[in-house]
């Protein structure tokens, strides 16, 4: 039996608007806040691959940086090994940095230039102050190897700037790994490297999954990347999951009209394969003034008056797989 | 239509002359959609950069042919070029329209801007018509034209470069990566877009992208690029379905396919070539699992494989053998794993 990993709760994260000097001195400005976050839950277990997708300002980035402590949730519970998070102390949190790892989109960016590459690998080791210092640096060696930075002798003492984009993602996951992780969130671990050059990668990353059973959490607007490499995903709009399942069966057979929609826009690279395309009207809206209802009713095909009038709940529709459509009532569909 | 020839572009740089496009040969048909995928670093930007030679200044064409109906562009002075080519006849989209627009413009302005320019004798009120026009074809309110860049989402942004690229009624829109930084769902509309219009202007396209199942879906035909070469070209299905060249059929096992559920994906092990003072050789045989002596000595030939189907690959003949292997993600792992061993040994000896 597998154990469950990190749990989410309920997590919300909200930005405060703000309206600019005036309206604070006078109060007369509304109380504003970006939903970036909105009530999200779901569970990781031991050695499991999650995937959350969604468009770019759905609030995949800052639900990472929320579950990771960067951010501190609005509300809501997110328990690492059965511990709440929100309630660590700063000597907690410290020691959580070291076994929550993320590794970042933009190799380019995420790597200081100034740093060779042993120094970048075993700069988490010196500030977590794990293993005798003087072994600190075999450790590194054996990580680079690990990572397929071979012979690591090569790579050691070479400034981070030196290496390609291929290279520098494995410095970056080697930094990820070195403190021994349990938890590695990967936010679109591949999209700026060339494609040619991604399967080895991912490949890599879902090795230290099954050899080490770290968990991770993969977060990418790329419905077929995260098929490939994800158990189950969630797709995220506004906020809010709107679908959440094991990949292969929400990819095959979306039940929201949002992920259909997504789906459906994803192209295919097999021509013999005709694509059921499901235009969407408009862009996504203003996490600050949400629609009343479903968030999604102004873009969906399928939207009712009913959909206005009250967020649906998450309906389930299949095994493991969960809708937040009203279309899935049961009453629903009697009445229409 | 446009027929490029044996073209030589270079760079001149501190580590020596960079042949970036090295002797590539293409045509392009009126209407026609031609993708040009490779990696970065392969020259297909600067292939389409130097159609209108948007050069940068240590960048030379050296060699070669660009002929639009008939006429040489390599020929014309830069002055010449600008004047009567750009925009008017070849225009481009840059991959991110931000950076293609001046922030403290409008978006109308700088449509009439390039219209005045190359038309001295339509007026402001005309030009400024024509962009309304074109804006509501790409479905933006028409008033948007007095809008600045900023006041742009990302995909109308990109609309809107696509609007101003139509301005002049071009035969040729280069587009460079047009939807690498947007949402699937806007690349997908935005992709229609421009595809509608270009059936209704009658305008060819250069869709530059690494993105093979955009590619697959979008085009006619397809050119696989290389160290500065075109390796493999031929029509869209017969790249995606039949390729034979070993860097298009690895290009194609490693790209993700929804509608699979497992893939054995692959990855190419190495990296692209510099380019600078090549050898006479396959550019890609340092990366290539099916490279022979030959391949390492002499460059191969483009050889014709029927409707168009170009190949340029010493073992292009043995096609069947390539395409069973090439699926195996083994065959280019132990590619890699046979190379870091001879590394592994080096290092060895000299410790030794």
């Amino acid at each position: 039996m597998t154990e469950r990993k990190i749990q989410v709760r309920d997590v919300k994260k909200h930005f405060p608007v703000d309206d600019g000097a005036l309206s604070n001195l006078f109060g007369f400005g509304e109380d504003q806040s970006v939903k970036a976050v909105d009530g999200v839950s779901f569970d990781i277990d031991e050695g499991e691959a999650f995937g959350i997708a969604g468009e770019s300002g759905c609030g995949k980035t800052t639900l990472a940086e929320t579950i990771l402590q960067l951010e501190e949730p609005t509300d809501g519970e997110i328990t690492i090994d059965g511990r709440d998070v929100t309630e660590m102390d700063k000597g907690e949190i410290n020691a959580l940095r070291s076994d929550v790892q993320i590794i970042q989109q933009d190799p380019y960016q995420s790597l200081n230039p100034r740093f060779t590459v042993v120094q970048w690998v075993q700069e988490p080791l010196d500030i977590h102050d794990i293993g005798p210092k003087d072994e600190r640096r075999e450790t590194v060696r054996e990580t680079l190897a690990e990572v397929g930075l071979r012979p690591p002798e090569n790579y050691m003492d070479e400034y981070t700037s030196e290496l390609s984009g291929g290279e520098r993602q494995r410095v970056g996951i080697a930094r990820a790994i070195v403190s021994n992780p349990s938890f590695v969130v990967c936010d679109e671990p591949v999209s700026m490297l060339d494609v040619s050059i991604r399967a080895s990668i991912l490949r890599l990353l879902d090795d230290l999954r099954t050899e080490k059973g770290i968990s991770f959490m993969y977060i990418s607007h790329d419905l077929s990347l995260l098929k490939h490499v994800c158990d189950r995903i969630g797709i995220m709009y506004l906020g809010r999951f709107v679908e959440t399942g094991p990949s292969t069966q929400v990819i095959n057979d979306p039940q929201h009209p949002y992920t259909q929609a997504l789906v459906s826009s994803t192209p295919i690279i097999n021509p013999d394969v005709e694509r059921d395309r499901i235009e969407l009207s408009g862009e996504v809206p203003d996490p600050i003034d949400l629609p009343s209802g479903c968030r999604f009713a102004p873009r969906c095909p399928e939207a009712s008056e009913e959909c206005r009038e009250g967020e649906p709940r998450m309906y389930d529709v299949a095994a493991d797989q969960r809708s937040r459509c009203i279309l899935h009532d049961d009453q629903y569909d009697l009445s229409s | 239509m446009l027929e490029i020839s044996d073209l030589e572009v270079r760079y001149d740089t501190e580590h020596g002359e960079v042949h970036a496009v090295n002797g590539l040969s293409v045509d392009l048909a009126e209407n026609e959609t031609l993708g040009l995928v490779g990696e970065s670093g392969c020259g297909k930007t600067t292939t389409a950069k130097s159609l209108i030679r948007l050069l940068e200044s240590n960048c030379t064409i050296a060699g070669g042919s660009v002929e639009l109906d008939g006429r040489d562009l390599t020929d014309l002075s830069l002055k010449e070029l600008k004047r009567e080519v750009r925009w008017s006849e070849i225009s481009m989209i840059p991959q991110n329209a931000m950076n293609g627009f001046d922030p403290v413009y409008t978006v109308g302005e700088q449509i009439v801007e390039v219209v005045q320019a190359h038309e001295s004798d339509t007026s402001k009120g005309e030009a400024r018509e024509r962009a309304r026009e074109l804006f509501e074809k790409l479905g933006i309110d028409g008033d948007r034209i007095d809008d600045y860049p900023h006041q742009f989402s990302g995909g109308m942004a990109q609309r809107a470069m696509v609007a101003l690229a139509l301005a002049l009624d071009p035969k040729v829109i280069l587009a460079d990566e047009p939807t690498t930084a947007l949402d699937v769902v806007i690349q997908d509309r935005l992709l229609d877009v421009i595809q509608d219009l270009q059936d209704e202007m009658d305008v060819a396209m250069l869709l530059i992208t690494h993105d093979m199942s955009v590619v697959s879906e979008r085009c006619d035909n397809i050119a696989v690029m290389y160290g500065g070469r075109i390796v493999e070209y031929a029509d869209a299905e017969t790249i995606i379905k039949s390729p034979r060249h070993p860097y298009t059929l690895g290009l194609r096992n490693s790209f993700p396919d929804i509608t699979e559920d497992s893939q054995d994906l692959i990855s190419i092990p190495g990296a692209p070539p510099t380019l600078v003072d090549p050898d006479e050789m396959c550019q890609f045989a340092p990366r290539c699992p099916f490279a022979e002596e030959e391949c390492w000595e002499v460059a191969p030939e483009p050889v014709e494989y029927g409707d168009g189907h170009r190949v340029e690959c010493h073992r292009a003949d043995e096609v069947e053998y390539l395409r069973s292997e090439a699926e195996k993600h083994e065959t280019w792992t132990e590619l890699e794993s046979t190379e870091t061993d001879d590394e592994l040994t080096e290092t060895e000896v000299k410790n030794d």
